[in-house]
């Protein structure tokens, strides 16, 4: 039976993996060289550079100068100062001083795990504590310091005085105008997120960190009263008044949510885009991330001025 | 007879495909943690990278090193204090007590010039001259002098220590700073 015989030498064909796995097998000690163990990201931050003040110029007086936020990370947790204190908190900061009262005291002071104010924001465990930590996968040193309420105290600064950057969505700017009439870069979106952090020499590097992802991080997300509805022309959110882009108030009685909020995690902002076949230039909206304060500047190093 | 052999044959030959099977599941799993970044860490106790929420992505710089080695991992071999771009700088810290009496480590005093780490400064011009020979070289600003550093530090060292650094590299004209950090995984 010929047919036959043609079937049993077909069972008996097999594919030559061996090239294949010689292959396979050279790939693979290439890609455990280059596979990361660590995934890495960087921080951005500037220096505060040196700069010589003119004595032909005169500072100018500003109206209305741009919100500054200086924190100054202490042994006892952060103290955060701005340059737009209303004349109220003056007074009462007078009347506290006349009183004798000093306002020694962090704003934001170091919390034990039960969220009780304490004095040493680095515990050192010994003994049988540091062993508990270390088995639970932290370290025998506990950092107290308070991050959530670092963030909750720049995010209420940021939604009392902060003003929304120019050409983002919010801005009185926003409702109307065409992206590819003006020149729009990157530092338009540098509108009162600057952000000075002073730590003191004994602080350690990590806690420097975590306070920089604190300045730049938002910690309310997401409305309690559902989605927003986007409307032609505004943001209108479900349960609240509309907001009024034309005029850029902001409702106060609307709840912090994700996508509207001025200190929230995204806003949309207009870009010009080019189509690289016909050259025509169109406006389109984009949505970029909206955080606290992104540009930290460290104080401590001065820039040299370059030759 | 003819049976037997048959069998024996068989038994022979290896089979290879449950093994390509392995492999291939090995490749896919290797192919997602390809890393592309530009640099590259090998993690140690003397230097751990501070967890951080940050997303941007890493790029080329100058790379500044600052590990907590204290001199008797230092003399083993163990640990470098301070290296920049695989050139050691300073081979330890020297652990000092501060205001409140707890040990901290710091750069030992020679080392400094007042304020400045007196082999990271000239290190560092060193390599501010060379990327503005090469930016005027190839008439192109993106291989030319960018100011840029990228800081590996570890996460236990005093600020005292970073100052120094962002200081140093302040006055050797490196103003804009990379704090590299590590993504929750």
């Amino acid at each position: 039976m010929p047919g036959m015989g043609r079937r049993g030498l077909a069972k008996d064909e097999e594919l030559n993996l061996v090239p294949i796995m010689n292959l396979v097998s050279i790939l693979i000690p290439f890609l455990v060289m280059a596979s990361a163990q660590v995934q890495l990201a960087v921080i951005d931050s500037t220096m505060p550079a040196i700069s010589e003040e003119r004595p032909d110029e005169e500072p100018e007086e500003d109206e209305d100068p741009p919100l500054q936020v200086n924190v100054v990370i202490t042994d006892q947790g952060f103290s955060v100062r701005h340059n737009k204190a209303s004349e109220e908190d003056e007074e009462a900061a007078a009347a506290t001083e006349e009183e004798g009262e000093e306002e020694d005291g962090p704003t934001v002071p170091c919390v034990d795990q039960q969220g009780q104010p304490v004095t040493e924001c680095m515990t050192v465990l010994v003994g049988s504590a540091c062993e508990a930590a270390t088995a639970a996968g932290q370290g025998c040193i506990q950092d107290n310091y308070h991050y959530a309420g670092l963030t909750e105290e720049l995010a209420s600064i940021k939604e009392e005085f902060g003003e929304p950057c120019p050409y983002i969505e919010g801005s009185p700017e926003y409702g109307n105008f065409n992206a590819c009439d003006i020149n729009l870069d990157e530092s338009t979106l540098e509108c009162d997120r600057n952000i000075i952090i002073a730590p003191e020499s004994a602080v350690r590097y990590e806690v420097l960190i975590r306070a920089m992802d604190a300045a730049r991080t938002e910690s309310r997300t997401g409305n309690p009263n559902g989605a927003d509805i986007i409307s032609e022309g505004g943001l209108r959110v479900r349960g609240v008044e509309e907001r009024d882009l034309t005029s850029g108030e902001y409702n106060p009685e609307r709840p912090s949510d994700a996508r509207v909020d001025r200190v929230g995690r995204y806003v949309s902002r207009k870009v010009c885009s080019e189509n690289s076949e016909t050259g025509e230039r169109t406006t389109r909206e984009e949505e970029i991330h909206n955080e606290l304060f992104p540009f930290v500047v460290i104080a401590g190093g001065t820039a040299g001025a370059s030759e | 007879m003819i049976k037997k052999s048959k069998r024996m044959e068989v038994d022979d030959s290896l089979n290879i495909t449950s093994m390509m099977d392995i492999f291939t599941i090995i490749l896919v799993f290797l192919l997602k943690s390809y890393s592309t970044d530009a640099i590259a860490v090998q993690p140690s106790d003397e230097l751990q990278l501070p967890m951080s929420s940050a997303q941007t992505s890493t790029e080329l710089a100058v790379n500044v090193v600052v590990s907590s080695c204290p001199e008797s991992v230092a003399r083993t071999g163990g640990c470098v204090a301070l290296v920049v771009d695989g050139e050691t700088v300073i081979s330890s810290m020297e652990e000092r007590e501060d205001a409140n009496g707890d040990s901290t480590l710091l750069f030992p005093e020679d080392e400094l010039r007042g304020e400045l780490i007196a082999g990271l400064v000239d290190a560092l011009e060193i390599k501010a001259d060379m990327a503005k020979r090469m930016g005027e070289r190839l008439g192109n600003d993106e291989a030319g002098f960018n100011g840029r550093i990228l800081l590996q530090a570890d996460r236990l060292l005093s600020f005292e220590v970073i100052r120094q650094v962002m200081y140093t590299a302040g006055q050797a004209q490196y103003g804009e700073f990379r704090f590299v950090v590590r993504k929750p995984s």
